[in-house]
């Protein structure tokens, strides 16, 4: 649901994310070969994991590995349906949004228990948002800004206020970010929180976390409130689940391949093809949200919508993602993945144009220099992008292609705390920030000028699209409004989609019925092993 | 007698100074040189890596007066040295942890793999030192001179990865990850030791080399000493101390090779928090364990300083002013 800006040195800065049609026939264990066809109970997983997060807390991190770990521990008001973007129950039974989308009710269902013991009721409910609301908005916090309250109305009753109309909120209510936590979970300190002293009502609960080692998840025997997507409607399959922070990924492929676990997390693109067959299988997911992309600073040359233009046509995507990628990432054909709920193809405007781009740079008066790179009063055209270390190769293939239309790209790679501020501070011309969530109001937190606005937009009508998709309470307006949205941004080249991606999962044929949630989070649930 | 022992107490005491100066200069380096890099560790930890909403310049203000970031630079360095004299380095910026806590986790581990990987380097080299003094055969003995050279220049991330590849992944020998006991202990210790063991076979090899070219060496020759009684009774004591000092030396590779073994091969330790800290600019956490690798450093080679008279009696304890032998 959040952008994962540095932990992973797969793609860019940020990036997680796939493909619709792809969902339903890749995120599914292969066919049974006929053998013990039903789930049974018993065993315990090994997952190579990522880097350690360095915070469990689902609601204080955005950080996929985190909230991959996060997403069996706490259960959520609603669920999403991957294949259909569709919020459906969970905790909660029932839920109704008002006509100005400020206000949402919901009903709990009755007897789901916290792994404290606690009672999953409308208080804590409460207390969990209350708490969620007064943290930084760097993870969960973003999508609840606004809140004015949750009022009680009895132990399954409540409702949740916003100032503002909030439509994404919904969506929200189906992350592990908005897990519900018991009461006692919300008044501990966060550094606690952080180390795993997060009690929710999942189907897992928390053994032990040896940072940069591995987290033990354990088993629930009482678990009986999965949500209503779930095949299994009682306790876990698996006893025991545990996650082994591996950051090098060939290691992670390596320990696959010699059986040492049977789930390796985010498999390099030159390591998936060993896994086709042989005992193994892929678990492919692709990411909703916003596609990596260029995100171009408008201060400075990019001010001149000539040169955003022609970065926007100057880039050759098929070729992108046919140099550097697999099958499983494909050109991006909007600013937002063809996975995410109220997607519309916008390729038309995204096509590979060199000489209409040169056109362009020549109109804005930038001519060919004796070098290639192109020049105007005596300055080359040079833009500086900020990288987060370490650099992915696709960045390297981008600017090689904006350098045959005369663009000088200067790759500027620093660790993360030197990112954070200098992209704070507008010390930049290109970042990367893609944002991994099934709900097109990433569109109003990267782009609304009302937010922090690290790119400096101009206000335009583009907020006022913005702000009426997160006011629509019908499909027709809300499609409407980001369809309006995302054609703005792409008239005015206000940012460079680049292509969709995957999260990619080896996984061991032993492994049944293990799926990835609507967010990219490992579904755990429902998995077992033969 | 009582003169000698009253030279080598003050002789102990001003090495015990020594090294307390250079672990106080290496807390004063690093906190200057985290501070003098741009980037703001508050911001980070704010931002919460999600990339897309910055935090204000007022929850950066609230943040860094509550961590006490705002004070002037003398205060906050006179404070936090206070604070560390008592063993007291504040807590994480990016998690709020006490780095005390965090170190005290992780150094039993980064102690084992260290250890482990110094008794390998120095069996190793002085195996391979010996070796290539002892072996008749010319070519045997240009090839035993030149493995050093190879050790010490195979980048340990490559070694570890191929170690792994081959007796973890192929021929399922040892565990990949986790530090799971002594099986999960020899491949990061192999690698580790690999650049220590050829940097003392390198310079004991050469020095036991040299001792051999001296006149008491041919007399023992013409005495009838054979090559084992030559190089390893009397040679080995003559040319120990240059590979000694080596082996001092070597503790400072370790602590640096650690961060990468315990990367690849996916082990908890000091290295592995260590460098995330200089990432995120976690001053208090790289605070912390500059200190504990440099208290390490210093020790060593204040024990190896103290080791010299008894390897050769003639370096007089007293009289001795570096860590360097004559």
């Amino acid at each position: 649901m959040y952008a994962d800006r540095r932990r992973w040195p797969t793609l860019f800065a940020s990036s997680t994310l796939a493909l619709a049609g792809l969902l339903a026939s890749c995120a599914s264990a292969p066919s049974d070969s006929g053998d013990e066809g039903s789930p049974h109970a018993g065993g315990t997983l090994l997952i190579a994991a990522g880097a350690d997060p360095g915070c469990l807390d689902p609601q204080q991190t955005g950080q996929l590995q985190a909230l991959d770990i996060g997403r069996s521990l706490v259960d959520s008001l609603t669920a999403q349906d991957p294949g259909t973007g569709q919020i459906v129950p969970w905790l909660a039974e029932s839920f109704t949004a008002s006509a100005d989308a400020r206000k949402f009710s919901f009903v709990l269902r009755a007897g789901a228990t916290f792994s404290d013991g606690t009672p999953v009721n409308a208080p804590a409910v409460k207390a969990t948002f209350d708490a969620l609301s007064k943290l930084p908005p760097n993870g969960a916090a973003a999508y609840i800004q606004g809140y004015t309250g949750t009022a009680v109305v009895d132990d399954t009753h409540f409702d949740i206020g916003f100032a503002r109309p909030n439509a994404q909120f919904l969506q929200a209510t189906s992350t592990a970010g908005f897990g519900i936590l018991s009461i006692a979970t919300a008044a501990k300190p966060l550094a606690d929180r952080c180390r795993g002293q997060v009690a929710g009502s999942g189907p897992y609960v928390l053994r032990s976390y040896t940072p940069n080692q591995g987290v033990v998840l354990a088993r629930r025997p009482e678990y009986a409130w999965p949500s209503s997507l779930a095949t299994n409607q009682g306790a876990a399959y698996l006893d025991e689940i545990r996650f082994n922070f591996v950051s090098e990924a060939g290691a992670r492929t390596g320990a696959l391949s010699s059986d040492q676990v049977q789930v390796a997390e985010h498999v390099q693109p030159t390591d998936q093809g060993q896994f086709a067959g042989r005992g193994f299988h892929l678990l492919v997911k692709a990411a909703p949200g916003l596609v990596p992309p260029l995100s171009l600073n408008h201060r400075g040359v990019l001010a001149d919508q000539n040169i955003r233009m022609a970065l926007l046509r100057g880039v050759d995507r098929g070729a992108l993602v046919s140099t550097v990628f697999n099958e499983h990432v494909r050109a991006a054909t909007s600013v937002l993945a063809t996975t995410t709920p109220y997607y519309a193809d916008q390729s038309s405007k995204l096509a590979y144009d060199p000489d209409g781009a040169r056109q362009l740079l020549t109109a804005s008066g930038w001519t060919p220099g004796p070098d290639g790179i192109r020049v105007k009063d005596g300055q080359q055209l040079t833009l500086r992008w900020l990288i987060p270390a370490p650099l992915p190769p696709a960045n390297e293939y981008v600017q090689q292609q904006l350098r045959t239309i005369g663009v000088n790209v200067v790759l500027d790679v620093v660790p993360p705390a030197q990112y954070v501020s200098r992209q704070s501070a507008g010390d930049f011309d290109l970042t990367a920030v893609a944002v991994t969530r099934a709900d097109p109001d990433v569109l109003r937190n990267i782009f609304s000028t009302r937010g922090a606005n690290l790119w400096h937009l101009p206000p335009s009508q583009l907020d006022t699209y913005l702000e009426e998709q997160a006011t629509a309470t019908t499909a027709e307006d809300r499609q409407a409004a980001v369809t309006n949205a995302v054609a703005w941004i792409l008239d005015h080249a206000d940012t460079v989609p680049l292509y969709e991606t995957a999260i990619v999962h080896g996984v061991s044929d032993r492994v049944r019925d293990l799926r990835a949630t609507a967010s990219t989070q490992l579904g755990l649930h429902d998995a077992w092993l033969r | 007698m009582r003169l000698v022992v009253h030279g080598t107490g003050k002789y102990v005491v001003r090495r015990l100074a020594q090294a307390a100066a250079v672990v106080w200069a290496a807390f004063t380096v690093t906190f200057v040189a985290i501070r003098l890099l741009p980037g703001d560790p508050v911001a980070l930890m704010l931002s919460g890596r999600n990339g897309f909403s910055a935090p204000t310049p007022e929850q950066v203000a609230e943040t860094r007066a509550r961590l006490g970031l705002d004070r002037p630079l003398p205060v906050q360095y006179w404070d936090a040295l206070a604070d560390a004299l008592h063993g007291d380095f504040g807590s994480s910026i990016q998690t709020g942890r006490p780095v005390s806590a965090m170190i005290s986790e992780t150094l039993p581990a980064t102690l084992q793999l260290g250890a482990a990987a110094l008794v390998l380097s120095l069996v190793a080299g002085t195996a391979v030192g010996i070796a290539a003094n002892l072996v008749g055969a010319p070519w045997a003995r240009q090839w035993l001179r030149s493995l050093p050279a190879v050790g010490i220049s195979l980048p340990s991330f490559w070694v570890g990865l191929v170690l792994l590849e081959l007796l973890s992944f192929r021929w399922r020998v040892f565990p990949s990850f986790g530090s799971t006991g002594l099986t999960g202990l020899v491949l990061p210790a192999c690698t580790l030791a690999l650049p220590g063991a050829a940097l003392v076979a390198q310079v004991l090899g050469k020095s036991l080399h040299d001792t051999l070219l001296q006149p008491y060496a041919d007399t023992l020759r013409a005495s009838g000493a054979g090559a084992w009684r030559l190089v390893v009774g009397h040679g080995l004591r003559n040319a120990a101390i240059p590979a000694v000092t080596a082996a001092g030396l070597l503790v400072g590779h370790l602590i640096g090779g650690a961060v990468v073994v315990e990367t690849v091969f996916s082990r908890p330790g000091l290295g592995r928090i260590t460098q995330a800290a200089v990432g995120e600019q976690d001053l208090p956490v790289v605070q912390g364990a500059v200190v504990v690798a440099a208290l390490a450093f210093a020790l060593v080679n204040l024990a190896i300083d103290l080791l010299y008279p008894i390897l050769d009696p003639r370096i007089h304890a007293t009289t001795r002013t570096a860590g360097t032998p004559a």
